[in-house]
């Protein structure tokens, strides 16, 4: 069994993602919360493998969530859809991110799985704003063949 | 309607993708080449909205022509390869999305098909995790590149004249660039040689640039 604590605001939302975690046969819901101090406490204690982070209640790259990241593997769900807003995110020790809105429910389970196995998830927003950055750093990083041309004279 | 290229040596596997992607009304098959530069010819003439790319075939690789390809068409690449090297290749290169063969359903083919023509992207986890460490990677190195140049206490303007000086410029040009005298430049180069401790412009160069 896959142990999942869920942290995330609203608790409607929560109760209809251990439902349907718990559905999977596979996942054991250990902790639901809407607060960033007993998600802390409840990650620490209970070791859950994998931890589905709302970032409303603790935005990713904080020493808080980098501190939670050391005893659970972390998914991160956010609204962020700006490829900027998303590779900063994914600079921090999360190993999934799940986009709102860019999800199926039934991929919130197989996130968990893919986590849950050393491996990663991303929803496709996600997924172009990261190829985008590789990219871009491998555009950055070529050396120039051959010397730029020489400036134009100014104009005045 | 979402154009698709099929391009696999393997005439079995072109099969069964076209088999899998006639059950999706949206998508038809437009066309399927068996090598990376039949490829070309075929997303240059057809402009298909995705590619499907194999990367081990005869005459030409998916690798060696993933960046042609991404100039006409979303590619996405499907491959019994999952090499972590081989998927970020792929994605500097121009790819779209990565998936491997067996690790995934159909529905999973059809779903990175419509995100990949829609101008996001589609990773299997293991090509998920591959990419979130490369970037992880990648923001660790400019972290430490910025902490380096740091160390060398170098003002603002003299980091722009340093800049200027990596990409190739003259003195003169520096001066034209920055709204400054020669003169001026030069003393700002003394001081960065001094700070970097280079003897000439291309001690500086590599002190900076770190390579």
């Amino acid at each position: 069994m896959i142990s999942v604590l869920i942290v995330h605001p609203d608790p409607p939302e929560r109760v209809a993602m251990r439902a349907m975690l718990d559905a999977s046969g596979r996942v054991r819901v250990v902790g639901l919360t809407g607060d960033r101090d007993e998600g802390l406490a409840l990650a620490h204690r209970l070791r859950p493998t994998v931890t589905l982070l709302d970032e409303r209640v603790l935005p990713a790259g904080t020493d808080v969530m980098h501190t939670l990241a050391r005893w659970s593997l972390v998914i991160a769900l956010t609204f962020a859809t700006e490829r900027r807003a998303i590779t900063a995110l994914l600079r921090a020790p999360v190993r999934g991110c799940l986009v709102y809105g860019h999800f199926e429910p039934a991929d919130l389970v197989r996130a968990v799985y893919a986590v849950a196995e050393g491996l990663g998830w991303l929803s496709p927003v996600a997924v172009a704003a990261v190829t985008w950055a590789l990219r871009e750093a491998a555009r950055a990083k070529q050396p120039e063949t051959a010397p730029r041309p020489p400036d134009p004279a100014p104009s005045w | 309607m979402i154009d698709v290229l099929i391009v696999d040596d393997n005439p079995i596997v072109r099969g069964a993708l076209r088999g899998y992607l006639a059950g999706a009304d949206e998508v038809q098959v437009v066309g399927e080449a068996p090598d990376g530069r039949t490829a070309v010819t075929a997303a240059q003439r057809l402009h298909p909205h995705v590619t499907l790319l194999d990367h081990r075939m005869p005459v030409a690789d998916g690798l060696s022509v993933v960046g042609r390809l991404a100039e006409h068409t979303a590619v996405l690449v499907l491959t019994s390869d999952a090499a972590e090297e081989l998927i970020s290749a792929m994605l500097r290169g121009g790819a779209s999305g990565y998936l491997v063969h067996g690790e995934f359903e159909p529905p999973e083919l059809l779903r990175a098909v419509r995100a990949v023509a829609a101008g996001q992207g589609w990773l299997s986890p293991r090509g998920a995790s591959v990419t979130i460490a490369a970037l992880r990677d990648q923001a660790a190195r400019a972290g430490d590149v910025r902490q380096r140049r740091r160390a060398f206490g170098l003002t603002p303007r003299e980091e722009e004249v340093i800049e200027l000086l990596c990409a190739g410029h003259s003195n003169a040009a520096i001066a034209r660039r920055l709204l400054l005298t020669e003169k001026t430049v030069k003393n700002h180069l003394h001081h960065i040689f001094t700070k970097l401790q280079a003897a000439n412009r291309t001690e500086a160069v590599v002190r900076w640039s770190g390579r």
